[in-house]
């Protein structure tokens, strides 16, 4: 049998074929698949982004800086604003608060008050429920 | 040299790129399809790894230097995506590219693409039995024509050293051939 030797044999071929039509759609099939251009609005919305960052930052230190100075003067109001709040909203009475003081307290508050005459004249007159204080 | 730097122009400028690459594509389909073909050896193995290679090209325009051809350039950005993808392709079955390769030609006569004879599917076969790089040369040698000027600039490998593959590998085939 004749030795096989390549550069002897006649060319041989890979012996591979291709669907019929295939090179016809395939410039389709990529173009399909192409990224596509980006618009330079891209750049200008980065742009945008950098200022909106910008601006949202110098907004956050001011404030900071205004609730800092707020936090600062609200020690003064602390007492006062305690004060009304519990006036408006406590559920506890007078009288509650009254059995809960000492009487050197209720005394110390009768001094302080230093209510004139006139000024109690005046509201026992305009008091239409004294009466129901008097017997109770 | 000239009409190719004026054609680089054209694909790397954004008004004329369109048809540019038109033209590209309608040049380079088909031997980039028979290079990749005969790497991978099943079409539609090859139809995926042709349109990787060409949508890379056209990512990457803008990165080619003009320091090889043109043509060099796209063969080495189509054997590269053809030898990873076989690689990928082996890793999933859990074996060698080689192993890969050989089962594939095994199967060749069930391929509907293959219509060779016996001497072409023996050949097939002898050129599976080769380590990775020599099949390589082998086929860009023999089936492709390509000289070693441009095959050297393609595989960064040296002309000598492509030279003396290919003849090691011609050797082994013949063995094969008369062996079988």
């Amino acid at each position: 049998m004749k030795e096989f030797r390549l550069d002897n044999e006649p060319k041989i071929t890979s012996g591979f074929k291709t669907p019929e039509g295939y090179f016809d759609d395939l410039s389709k099939k990529i173009n399909a698949n192409l990224p596509k251009n980006e618009p330079k609005v891209i750049s200008i919305f980065q742009k945008r982004k950098t200022w909106f960052y910008g601006i949202a930052a110098v907004l956050a230190i001011s404030l900071s800086v205004v609730f800092y100075q707020q936090s600062q003067s609200t020690e003064t109001l602390d007492a006062e604003f305690l004060e009304n709040y519990i006036a408006r909203n406590t559920t506890v009475s007078e009288y509650d608060l009254l059995e809960l003081l000492e009487k050197e307290d209720i005394e110390k508050i009768q001094i302080d008050l230093d209510i004139q005459d006139d000024i109690l004249e005046e509201t026992m007159i305009n008091n239409t429920n004294l009466e129901h204080y008097i017997i109770n | 040299m000239q009409d190719e730097k004026v054609f680089i122009a054209e694909l790397l400028n954004p008004k004329t790129q369109n048809e540019a690459f038109q033209k590209l594509l309608r040049e380079y389909q088909k031997p980039l399809y028979n290079h990749i073909r005969n790497i991978v050896l099943n079409h539609d193995d090859a139809d995926d790894v042709l349109q990787n290679t060409f949508i890379k090209v056209f990512q990457n325009l803008k990165n080619f230097k003009g320091e090889s051809k043109l043509f060099s350039w796209m063969y080495r950005i189509a054997t590269n995506e053809a030898i990873s993808f076989l690689n990928q392709k082996a890793k999933k079955n859990n074996t060698t590219s080689e192993e890969l390769l050989s089962k594939i030609v095994d199967n060749l006569k069930a391929d509907s693409y293959f219509d060779g004879d016996e001497i072409q599917f023996k050949l097939q076969k002898a050129i599976a039995n080769l380590p990775e790089k020599q099949q390589l040369v082998f086929k860009m040698k023999y089936f492709e024509e390509i000289k070693y000027e441009d095959m050297s600039e393609i595989l960064g490998t040296s002309v000598g050293a492509l030279k003396a593959s290919y003849h090691h590998a011609v050797k082994k085939i013949e063995e094969f051939m008369n062996g079988n």
